[in-house]
Formats: C-alpha cells, sequence, structure tokens
C-alpha cells in the first residue's frame, strides 16, 4: 500500500480506510525507501503489512519477513526462524531518530541485546552510529550484521568490552560507588557483607566502604545488605521481587539466607528509612583479556516494608506480627522490584575520561601551590580533579568581594583567607585527595612547615619577583628541589609566559626569570612579550582596581585566566610527562584581543656553564654563546701564527649581589686597538661603547659591561701584577666607574685551558698616591 | 640549542677568485666556531667551486689549506689555463677538434644563416625550415679551453680524483654547471651527477672536470660538450651534454639545499636544515654604469636577471626561516650594505674596499686578497655573533 504524504495540518488527507493520515514526511521517506529496498532484495526482505500512525506523534509500524537461511548458525547463537518476522516502528522524527525494530515474539527474552524480550539493541551510541542521511538502508544494513552476528553467537565477543546488563529503575534514589568490589572467594558461590552508605546528598548515597559479614552494625550509620554473586544474572533483571527470589535461588542464595540477610539489615536501619540491596554479578569487562568483573545493581526496600520485617523480629503482640507477614508476604508475592541508579566509578570497571590527556601526569601526584590568587585558585581546581594524591595550598592574603570577578571563590568566601578557602573548594571536588593549607608569606622564604622533597611539582603562581629571589635564596640551602613552575600574565591578560624548571638546572627562580627576559629579547618573534612583561619605561603604576589602595594588579576576567592557567597546566603536564633534554623551558602564550586567536612558543633555555667566582664565591652563569665566543677567538688566535700572544675581550652580562650570580652572557674578542704579546694582553676600547650599547638595549638592559677576559697562553690562570693594575684602572681611574668587575683568565689556554673567574670591587683597592722617589714596593 | 643538532649546508657563491677569497675569510669565521666541520653538504658554483673542491678532496689542517688557497690565488688559474691550451697534451686535440667539428658546426651555421637571409627576402618553403632545424653542430667539441682548464686542475691539485673521493669526514660536495640543451641544473656530486631531464651518469667524473665545468664562465670559455650515459629510472640512455658554468642557472649554489626537493625532478636531494650561503656578489648598484650600445646594454641585462634571482633567493630563505622549513642560515654577502648590520665590528673591512674587484682569475695581489678574505671573516663572524650566537 502507498501511503500519502501528509500536505498540512488542518486539510489532513484521508487514506483509503477514510481514516485520517498522521503519517510524516520522515515515515513517508521511510515507507519509500524500505519498498526500494525490498523491491532490490529478491525476496530476502517483504513488506507484509503497514499500519499508518494511529495518531499525532505515534509511530508507524511495518511489518517485515526476512529470509535468514543465509545467517550461519553457530552455538549459543540465535535460532531463528527460516522467515523471521520483524515489527519496525518508525519515530515521526524519522529520519532525525533511528526506527526500533522488535522481533514479532518473545522467544529471545533474556538474550544479551534484546530487551523487553523483543527489543534489539542495534545502536549503543546512537548519536554516532546513526546517521541519517542513510535512513532505511543504514538501519538494514546494521539489522543485517546485527542478526549474522546473534546467529554467530558473535554479539559480545570474547575479548571486547561486555555491554552491561539492564535494570529498569524506578527509585529517585541514586547509588554511586568509586571503590572496587570485593573479591568472592574460590569454591564460595557469593560473597555476602555490608556497603557502608554516606549520603553524598538528598538523591545520592555513596558507597564508602566494604566489609565482611558484619558482627553487629551501628544504627547511626548506614548500611546497604551485599551479596555479590559468582555466576550472571539474566540481561534483565528481574522486575519484581517475586522473580528475583527465584532467580537467586538459582544462582546458589536460597531464601530463607536472602530472607535472614534483609531481617538483619532491616533492623539496623534507622527508623522510617528504606534499606538497599546491593546485588553484584560478573558481567562487566573494560577491554580485551580482562577478567569479568562485578556489575553492581542496587535495589530499594521502601520503608514500609522494613516496618514489617521489623515487626516480625520486634512485635511481640501476635496480631501485630501477623499483620507485619501479611506485608511481608505481600512485598514477596507482589512487589515491583525498585532498581536504583547505580552509577559506576569504580576504576576496575571504568577509565577516567582524562586518560591519555596531559592532565593524567598529575594522578597520584605531589604538588605545592604558590599563591591562591587568579591562576593559582583555577590551576587549584584542575589539580583536584585530575587527582593529584596531595595538594598544599599556601597564600596569605583574604578573599574580598571584588575578585570573585575572576578567582574561583564563593561569595560566603569573602573575608576567609584564600588558602583555606581554596582548600574547602578543592575537597569539595575531590574528597579523597589529601588537601591542606598553610598561611606563609613567601617573601620570606620556602614555609618552613612544608617540607620541599615531598613534593612532585611546586607551582608558583605569585608572579612575585621577591618570591622568586625568597625561594632562590632559600632552596640553594636543599638539594632534591622537584620541578618547579612559574607562571604569570601581563597587564591586559593577553599574554602570559609559565616556564618549568627541572631538577638538574643550573637555574634558580630568579635567574631562570631574568634568562627568560633575555631569551624573549632576543628572539624577534617575541618582542611583545619582552614589552609587555619588560617593557622600557617601567614608570606606570599599573591597574589598581581601588585606586589609591590596593596593590597594582592586571585587568583580565575569569574567562581569560582560565585560558592562561589551563595553558599552563598543560604545558608543565606535557613536558613532565614527556621528559626532553630541556632542563628548563619557557612557554610563552599569547591570545589576541581583536580575533581571539591564540598562539603558544616553546623557547628551551640554554643550560649556562657554571663556575664559581675565585675570591667572594659568586655563582657563575656562563652561556654557551660567550663560552662558544672564547673558545673561537683563541682558535682564531692560534691560527694567526700567534698562539703564545695573549688575546682577550669583553664580558658583557650581569652581577647579582643579591644572589651572589654573575651571569656572563656576551664575549667578545679583542677592540681593533688591543696589544698583544706573549706577556700582555691591554684591551682596546675601540667601538666597545656601542658595543655595550647594542647589548644593553637588545638585553632590556639585562646584558651590560661587567668586565674583561684574557688568556694566559703558558701559565696559570692567576691575576698577574699587570692584571691587577688594568683592574685598578677600571674601577677608580674612569669617568664613569662600575662599582665591581669580573676578570676572566683563561689560563694555559694553548695547550688545556682552565678558566677561573675573579671578581674585583672597587673598595677593594686603595688608591695610594706615591710622594716623588717612593716606588710601589715600599 | 647546540649547534650539534643542525643539518648544516654551506653554499659557496661563483664570482672567479674575488669569491674564492671571500669564501676563505668565511671559513675561517667558520672554521674558528667549530661549525666548518659539521657542515655536511658543501654546495659550490664556479669560483666556489675551486675553493670548495680544493677542501672537501684534502685532508691537510684549515691553516695549510688556508695557506695553499692564498697561493693558488696570488698565482691565479689564468695562466695555467693559457699554458694548457697552448703547450699542453690538450693543444692538438684543440686543433684537431677545430678542424673537425669546428668546421662542420661552422659549415652547419653558414648554412643556416643562408636560409635565414633566404627567408628575408620572401624565400620560404616548408623543407628549408626542417632543413635548418637539422644543421645543428654536428660533432661535440671534443677539447677546447675548458678541457685544457679541466687537466690543468687535474694534474696540478686533483690529480685524478674521482667526485666520489671526498676525504673531509661525513662531506657530501654538489659542484653546480648548468646543462645549456636543457636548460637545466647540472650536478656533479659526491653522491651522484646529472640533471633530472637526462638522469644520473653512469659513470663517477674527474673533480677537476666539474670544476672546470661549474667555473667555465661561458663569455670566455666554451661549454663541456660530449656524449655521457645516463640513467634514469632504471633505464641507461646515451646523451649530448653541454655544459657550462654553474652560475648560469643558480649563482649562489643554494637551489639544491632547499628542503622539500622531489629527487624525481632533481638530483643530489639533501637534508639540510641551517643553510650557509656565502655571496660574493657585488651588492646594490651605485647607478654609474649608463649602457648605451649592445655590448653594455646585454651585460646589464644579465647583470639585472643576476641580481632579480639574488633577491629571490635571499628573499626565499627569510621566508624559509619564518615557516620553520629550516631552522636558521647565515649570508654573508660581500656586497652587504655595511650600514644595515646592527652592530658591525668597529675595524669592519668596508664594501666599498672590495665589492669592485673583478671576477676573474688573474693572479690576485695581496693586499686584495687579505681585505676579501678578512672582510669574508668578519661578516660571517658577525652575523654569527648579532643572529645565531648560539651556534
Amino acid at each position: 500500500m502507498r501511503l500519502m504524504m501528509r500536505a498540512d495540518q488542518t486539510a489532513r488527507p484521508r487514506n483509503r480506510s477514510g481514516m485520517a493520515d498522521f503519517t510524516t514526511r520522515g515515515q513517508q521517506l521511510a515507507l519509500d525507501q524500505l519498498q526500494d529496498i525490498a523491491a532490490a532484495s529478491d525476496d530476502t526482505i517483504d513488506i507484509v503489512d503497514v499500519k499508518p500512525p494511529a495518531g499525532q506523534g505515534l509511530s508507524l509500524v511495518i511489518r517485515v519477513s526476512l529470509d535468514t537461511s543465509g545467517y550461519a548458525y553457530e552455538d549459543g547463537g540465535f535460532d531463528y526462524r527460516r522467515r523471521e518476522p520483524l515489527n519496525i516502528f518508525v519515530s515521526p522524527h524519522f529520519p532525525v531518530e533511528p526506527p526500533r525494530v522488535y522481533f514479532a515474539h518473545k522467544r529471545f527474552l533474556g538474550r544479551a541485546h534484546v530487551q523487553w524480550g523483543d527489543y534489539l539493541c542495534l545502536y549503543q551510541a546512537t548519536d554516532v552510529e546513526w546517521a541519517s542521511q542513510d535512513g532505511m538502508f543504514g538501519l538494514i544494513k546494521r539489522l543485517d550484521d546485527w542478526l549474522r552476528d546473534a546467529a554467530r553467537n558473535q554479539l559480545d565477543p570474547e575479548d571486547a568490552p561486555l555491554h552491561p546488563p539492564v535494570e529498569y529503575t524506578s527509585s529517585d534514589i541514586k547509588l554511586a560507588v568509586e571503590i572496587d568490589a570485593p573479591e568472592i572467594e574460590d569454591g564460595k558461590s557469593f560473597w555476602l557483607g555490608t556497603g557502608k552508605l554516606t549520603r553524598r546528598n538528598d538523591h545520592c548515597f555513596d558507597i564508602s566502604e566494604w566489609s565482611e559479614t558484619p558482627s553487629s552494625l551501628p544504627k547511626d550509620e548506614k548500611f546497604a545488605a551485599v551479596v555479590l554473586l559468582n555466576q550472571a544474572m539474566p540481561m534483565e533483571y528481574p522486575d519484581t521481587i517475586s522473580k528475583l527470589i527465584t532467580t537467586l535461588e538459582a544462582r546458589g542464595v536460597p531464601f530463607d539466607l536472602l530472607f535472614s540477610i534483609l531481617k538483619i539489615f532491616a533492623l539496623c536501619q534507622p527508623d522510617n528509612e528504606p534499606l538497599y540491596f546491593i546485588l553484584g554479578a560478573p558481567m562487566r569487562r573494560r577491554a580485551a583479556d580482562e577478567p569479568l568483573r562485578q556489575h553492581l545493581s542496587a535495589w530499594k526496600m521502601d520503608a514500609e516494608y522494613v516496618k514489617a520485617l521489623q515487626g516480625i523480629i520486634l512485635e511481640e503482640n501476635t496480631e501485630a506480627t501477623l499483620e507485619a507477614w501479611k506485608v511481608v508476604l505481600e512485598w514477596a508475592t507482589e512487589a515491583k522490584t525498585e532498581w536504583c541508579r547505580v552509577y559506576d566509578n569504580r576504576p576496575e570497571v571504568t577509565f577516567r575520561r582524562d586518560q591519555g590527556t596531559k592532565a593524567s601526569w598529575f594522578l597520584g601526584k605531589k604538588i605545592a601551590l604558590l599563591g591562591c590568587g587568579a591562576l593559582g585558585s583555577h590551576i587549584g581546581e584542575y589539580l583536584a580533579r585530575a587527582g593529584a594524591e596531595k595538594i598544599r595550598l599556601v597564600d596569605y592574603s583574604a578573599v574580598n568581594a571584588g575578585i570573585l570577578v575572576r578567582q574561583q571563590f564563593r561569595n560566603y568566601q569573602v573575608g576567609y583567607s584564600k588558602q583555606s578557602a581554596l582548600s574547602v573548594q578543592l575537597r569539595a571536588i575531590n574528597p579523597k585527595a589529601d588537601i591542606d593549607h598553610e598561611f606563609a608569606n613567601l617573601t620570606k622564604g620556602w614555609p618552613e612547615a612544608l617540607n620541599i622533597s615531598d613534593f612532585d611539582l611546586v607551582i608558583d603562581a605569585t608572579a612575585s619577583r621577591r618570591v622568586a629571589t625568597a625561594l632562590q635564596l632559600d632552596l640553594t640551602k636543599h638539594n632534591d628541589v622537584p620541578p618547579m613552575l612559574r607562571c604569570a600574565i601581563s597587564a591586559n591578560a593577553s599574554k602570559g609566559i609559565a616556564t618549568l624548571n627541572m631538577p638538574g638546572s643550573a637555574f634558580g627562580p630568579a635567574d631562570l626569570l631574568r634568562r627568560t627576559k633575555v631569551a624573549a629579547m632576543s628572539d624577534s618573534g617575541l618582542t611583545d612579550f619582552a614589552e609587555a612583561f619588560w617593557p622600557f619605561d617601567q614608570h606606570e603604576r599599573g591597574f589598581q582596581p581601588e585606586p589609591g589602595c590596593s596593590e597594582p594588579t592586571f585587568v583580565g576576567s575569569a574567562a581569560d585566566i582560565a585560558f592562561f592557567a589551563s595553558s599552563f597546566f598543560n604545558f608543565a603536564a606535557s613536558a613532565l610527562r614527556e621528559g626532553g633534554d630541556s632542563k628548563a623551558t619557557a612557554c610563552f602564550v599569547r591570545v589576541s584581543h581583536d580575533d581571539g586567536s591564540m598562539s603558544s612558543h616553546l623557547v628551551p633555555l640554554c643550560q649556562p656553564s657554571i663556575h664559581v667566582e675565585a675570591h667572594h664565591g659568586y655563582r657563575v652563569h656562563l652561556s654557551h654563546r660567550a663560552q662558544s665566543a672564547i673558545d673561537s677567538e683563541i682558535k682564531s688566535n692560534a691560527r694567526t701564527g700567534s698562539a703564545k700572544d695573549e688575546t682577550g675581550g669583553i664580558l658583557l652580562g650581569e652581577i647579582d649581589d643579591a644572589l651572589g650570580i654573575i651571569s656572563i652572557d656576551v664575549a667578545t674578542g679583542p677592540p681593533p686597538d688591543s696589544k698583544k704579546s706573549p706577556e700582555l694582553f691591554e684591551c682596546g676600547i675601540e667601538g666597545t661603547h656601542a658595543l655595550c650599547e647594542f647589548h644593553a638595549k637588545e638585553s632590556g638592559n639585562s646584558t651590560k659591561f661587567v668586565g674583561v677576559w684574557h688568556t694566559h697562553p703558558v701559565s696559570i690562570p692567576k691575576p698577574s701584577m699587570v692584571d691587577l693594575g688594568a683592574m685598578a684602572k677600571i674601577l677608580h681611574l674612569q669617568e664613569k666607574t662600575p662599582r665591581h668587575v669580573v676578570m676572566l683568565i683563561v689560563g694555559h689556554a694553548a695547550t688545556r685551558p682552565t678558566w677561573r673567574f675573579h671578581l674585583f670591587r672597587r673598595n677593594e683597592f686603595q688608591v695610594v698616591t706615591l710622594a716623588a722617589g717612593e716606588s710601589v714596593d715600599e | 640549542m647546540s649547534s650539534k643538532s643542525f643539518k648544516f649546508g654551506l653554499a659557496l657563491s661563483g664570482g672567479g677568485s674575488r669569491a674564492a677569497a671571500f669564501h676563505l675569510g668565511c671559513m675561517r669565521a667558520l672554521n674558528d666556531r667549530g661549525i666548518l666541520d659539521q657542515v655536511l653538504t658543501l654546495s659550490t658554483v664556479s669560483g666556489g667551486s675551486v675553493i670548495g673542491a680544493l677542501w672537501a678532496y684534502s685532508d691537510d689542517s684549515f691553516e695549510e689549506f688556508d695557506q695553499r688557497m692564498q697561493n693558488i690565488l696570488r698565482k691565479g688559474l689564468k695562466k695555467g689555463i693559457i699554458r694548457y691550451t697552448l703547450f699542453s697534451g690538450e693543444a692538438p686535440k684543440i686543433v684537431g677538434t677545430i678542424f673537425t667539428s669546428g668546421v662542420l658546426a661552422a659549415l652547419c651555421s653558414s648554412a643556416r644563416l643562408l636560409i635565414s637571409a633566404l627567408g628575408l627576402v620572401g624565400i620560404k618553403h616548408a623543407s628549408l625550415d626542417s632543413l635548418k632545424l637539422r644543421l645543428q653542430a654536428p660533432l661535440p667539441r671534443f677539447a677546447s679551453r675548458t678541457t685544457a682548464f679541466a687537466r690543468f686542475l687535474d694534474d696540478e691539485y686533483f690529480k685524478g680524483t674521482l667526485l666520489k673521493g671526498v676525504k673531509r669526514q661525513n662531506l657530501k660536495i654538489i659542484i653546480n654547471a648548468s646543462e645549456l640543451r636543457t636548460q637545466s641544473a647540472f650536478r656533479y656530486g659526491s653522491m651522484e651527477s646529472g640533471c633530472w631531464r637526462f638522469g644520473t651518469l653512469t659513470e663517477d667524473t674527474l673533480v677537476a672536470k666539474a670544476v672546470a665545468a661549474s667555473a667555465s664562465f661561458p663569455a670566455i670559455l666554451p661549454a663541456l660538450d660530449e656524449q655521457q650515459r645516463y640513467i634514469k629510472r632504471g633505464e641507461t640512455a646515451t646523451h649530448r651534454t653541454i655544459v657550462s658554468d654553474g652560475g648560469v642557472y643558480d649563482n649562489l649554489g643554494t637551489s639544491c639545499l632547499i628542503p622539500k626537493r622531489d629527487s624525481s625532478f632533481s638530483t643530489n636531494v639533501t637534508e639540510t636544515d641551517f643553510i650557509i650561503a656565502c655571496v660574493a656578489g657585488q651588492g646594490i648598484p651605485d647607478g654609474s654604469s649608463l649602457p648605451y650600445f649592445w655590448p653594455s646594454r646585454m651585460i646589464e641585462t644579465i647583470n639585472t636577471i643576476h641580481r632579480r634571482t639574488h633577491s629571490i633567493t635571499f628573499d626565499l630563505l627569510h621566508r624559509l626561516k619564518e615557516s620553520g622549513e629550516i631552522k636558521g642560515f647565515l649570508l654573508p654577502y660581500l656586497g652587504q650594505n655595511d650600514a644595515a648590520l646592527p652592530c658591525p665590528p668597529p675595524d669592519l673591512v668596508a664594501r666599498d674596499k672590495t665589492f669592485d674587484y673583478p671576477t676573474n682569475f688573474d693572479p690576485m695581489c695581496q693586499e686584495d686578497l687579505e681585505l676579501i678574505a678578512k672582510r669574508g671573516e668578519q661578516l660571517t663572524k658577525n652575523l654569527i655573533e648579532t643572529y645565531h650566537p648560539d651556534l
């Protein structure tokens, strides 16, 4: 029969039987497509009957008969009739919704992937598997595959993840389980015990603890009865108590045992509360080669029946006991099974939704988070969600109303200290993690209460240079400093820089900041970062949200910060997961406020070679660049036939007295007016002024004149009287004398070079005026 | 980033002795910095081929090489070419070539001129046109000043060394020439030699011949004209091959270092991610030349085309760096505009002291040699310091 297309809602066409036609366009399309398929199928599929929808919003039902002779039957498979009758229900919303297919009988009741005895479970993930453009062609192909696999008992191959059985839930209470189920001892047909229920909220309990057969149950806590079977339940769980009783009996749980369990647990339930019964059966598998795990389901016994059970045991009045028995019997024979929804998050049967992501590095890690402000409060949340095992939050400022615009605090938390407020938030996300907080001013250094070697990562989200310096001074005392992530964002939240310093890196938090600056300054692709973080003109005070009385901060929204926080979090996670050669890496992230485009750029920060200065014990960080330039000049000096002549040049960098670090970034060869001889290198000055200016500009004033270097081709790297004289000249006899100056001597340069650095301070030289005729010796 | 992680390709441009002296200076700076020994591919053109091949096919210290190169440049190659043309075993062959191949070629050429003249006076016929097409030089030029040049180089410097016999460790060399019949790059190399149209040569070639071909400046030296046997996609065939100066196709020698070349359309495909292109070009002209008659017009036309390919190549290097296809490049350029250097050495040999040195193989005076080489060294060192200090 041919159905008419629906013209419009008001003038409804009538079909041949004179009834109003509720067939939608979609249903008509389905029928047309199926007729095409049937016509081309050479009798494999016949349309037996078409029932138009009897009313608005109802399905069109097409009965088909399918030739099954092509399906090979294997043991345990579906044994079809030669022509199998099927009913296809086409929803009025076809093809957006796929049709449902039913067997015309209930012979396959209880088989996997057949629900309610006749419904074929064709699609596991409809959104992915159903393609509306394929329509009935796709459906018939899918049906054909399903029937073929079912005939060969291949719907659940041995090594595939198992489809869980179904319970038709009716209770409004849910149970969540996040701990693996107990094992059943060998030789036993079930495990009997208790599941401690902790109330998560009004709608949900947690199964928080399993324990063996109880001796006594405290009444102020709630416990569920638990029976875990060692054999499978039917694919569709019993929908009545009586069927459940027989199903359990068939699996080795006699009724009297079940009844005793129920009585014991009924006794320990608080008044007027229902009893939960957790039933497990080995019907779950996550992936190939994994053993079968328990599928957990739960049913609820209403408070009324619980009370009746209590009555049977406790009532002394015969009439009351009888009444109780009546209720119980009525329950056992007539009640429906009230299955509860179980949110199963056990590791043994589920996969974490962040598995394989960068964040998975943090699972089980111990993290110290310094600074719980904009970046810190966001990063803290990511840590808690990623499953960090231990989190210590350090801060000393308080939540105020203004920061709710962008920091992860709640209105009620205004006035709390940030670290304590954040710890409350994080515990609410992951109560299993060990989360604590520490009130500490980090500009005073690493908090004494925390042992730094206990952590896998330290995240410094304070964006404070003073904190960096304090930490660097403090951390030199420790040998086992874990990796450290530091992050900061620019004044308008359009750029962010994170650095990751690994154990064994020569840098500390503060000089890594300097190294990052030099890297940004020297990379033409990063000049916008240099300008944003190290502006030439530092006099601007920055944004003050409460003018006159607040610390300058940046302008940015919660969404801006979330982007940077997640970028930095993933940068660290990725670097820590993959290892890699770089001991220190900077991550430059920018987002355009014009079009929202984002980009990030990783720069490995070259490790300097480390020397110790001879007089004051300063650490010397000699850059690869400076070292190459000196090596190259020594080689060039030898090549030009004067290896026995001293050579040298000038050193540019920075001397940090606070940290006791001399950073040498650049070394040059001899200026053209230098004088070289085997006894003496007299460093010239031609062009040095322009050179110093060039580097100072290039580096944002971080790379300045710090001293000179020269070789001693055949002697030790000890300053001679001539060298000391040269130092005195630089420190005292110039127009603009520096406070201190570094002298590097490369001893035995011609054979086996030995590098030694000497720092001379101006006050270490005394100017003595000699009277006429006096000599220095006197 | 350590320089060890780069795959260096060094290109030495053409430009006669001027180029060789400039490259010597560049190589000094690269050697001082420890980069020269890390170069994996050396690509040379014309004058650059002379110094490049002398480096690749010797194993003396850099200092010895430096001295040897200076001696060669002071002496010049011109006398050697003349001597071998007139007084070596090559001389009778050249005479023989003139009287056989040369006479035939001249006859054919005259006949073609005649047909063209007939065409001008209105006598045209299809058969005449096809005859004209067939009237090409029928025999190769067996011997010429260029073969004399090759023989001189072989006797004096390369002593029968074949291209595969590179003596520097891990170094591959590509000696660039141009094939005039197919107007394609002809690359002699230690891996393979040939051009993409014909395929690769079945037999190895003398280094001296490759260098002479690469440096046979077409205005002065004839092309190498030979029947050569090639293999292409498994099939061998013989092709008459006319090879001239590498500068005709690519005077910088960078074309074979560009990443992502396809070996089905190119020979000597290498892996390079850091290009060092030493270029001995003159730089921006000052506008003093006023071409008027045909010869000067033609010369300036060629110069303009050259300049255009230079600037396109410079631009390409920048783009490759920006796109990440190469990790970096250095471009020491004799004609560098000194004012554009951000931090030049105070004693830099100025451009105008060197750039107009001619591009021939005449003997060089010590002062010119020193100035040009020093400029090469200073520029290379300065570029490393300024743009790639971590090398």
